[in-house]
């Protein structure tokens, strides 16, 4: 009951400080800003590493990321958790990114060139980036939040901003288009 | 077509999507680095304060002008003014006589 109590408090002061260093990089001050980066860039690094592979790409996309919240920083509203705001902003730079980006040299050459820090069968990893290179950035972008991150459709309309409909019709559309790749190479 | 195969295959790729990682971790001077770029940026607030300076004396000009103006021009008559003095019996009688009232 005590360490409950302490570790609710702890929370509390956790996300006040939180609030005043949103609140103060808000008002321009960069060191507070600093801080900020400091406490999510190992989220940041993590999402954007589900979509590149590339350590160069990963440092630029997670550098983009913050430089926009720098400059959204007066658009953000209170009333949700800062982290909440800044992974979608993470998610859209990186969806942006992948419409704009040439997937199949990109991502190919980086399943064969970075070693694999994933477990799991290599063989699999390297169908699966093979796959997901040929599909359209859309497809790519649902199919790895859904089975890469674990995320819920719900969840994704929810860090997205998108609506719950919108979701479920296009995961079922990416997940259709998986399956008629594999039934085309399958095919005798 | 037999499904199972197919099905097999997605089950793995879907594994191979959960290991679709590059597991890259930011490095010390990540924050610093972004701090550089944010420290770059062009200073907004700077630059609308500025803007707003330079405009400041043109707007204060406008706005002596504008009270000069409705100070000298004189005020015109409302609509309610031209209308509150109804014809008496008389003027209207005078100018339907007159002919001018439209009637054949």
């Amino acid at each position: 009951m005590i360490a409950a109590a302490v570790m609710n408090r702890t929370a509390d002061a956790a996300q006040d400080s939180e609030a005043g260093l949103v609140l103060a990089a808000q008002r321009g001050d960069q060191a507070a800003f600093g801080a900020l980066v400091r406490r999510h860039q190992r989220r940041v690094f993590r999402l954007v590493g589900r979509f590149y592979r590339h350590p160069e790409d990963v440092d630029d996309l997670a550098q983009e990321t913050f430089l926009l919240a720098w400059r959204k920083l007066g658009s953000y509203r209170r009333d949700a958790p800062f982290e909440h705001w800044l992974t979608r902003l993470c998610l859209n730079q990186c969806y942006q990114e992948l419409r704009k980006r040439r997937p199949r040299e990109v991502d190919l050459e980086a399943v064969r060139d970075t070693p694999a820090p994933c477990q799991g069968d290599p063989t699999a990893a390297l169908d699966a980036a093979r796959l997901l290179a040929q599909l359209p950035p859309k497809d790519r972008f649902l199919l790895l939040l859904l089975d890469g991150e674990g995320w819920s459709t719900e969840e994704i309309a929810e860090r997205l901003g998108w609506s719950r409909s919108n979701v479920k019709v296009r995961a079922h559309r990416a997940r259709k288009a998986l399956r008629r790749r594999v039934e085309e190479e399958m095919e005798p | 077509m037999n499904d199972a195969p197919i099905d097999d295959r997605l089950e793995r790729i879907r594994g191979g999507i959960a290991a679709h990682h590059a597991g890259v971790e930011p490095d010390p001077s990540f924050s610093a680095r972004v701090l550089a770029r944010v420290g770059a940026e062009p200073d907004t607030a700077g630059v609308l304060g500025w803007a707003a300076a330079r405009l400041l004396p043109v707007a204060g000009l406008l706005a002596a002008l504008l009270v000069a103006w409705v100070l000298v021009s004189p005020p015109e008559l409302a609509p309610e003014d031209l209308l509150a003095d109804q014809p008496s019996a008389q003027e209207l009688t005078l100018f339907l006589l007159s002919g001018t009232g439209g009637a054949p």
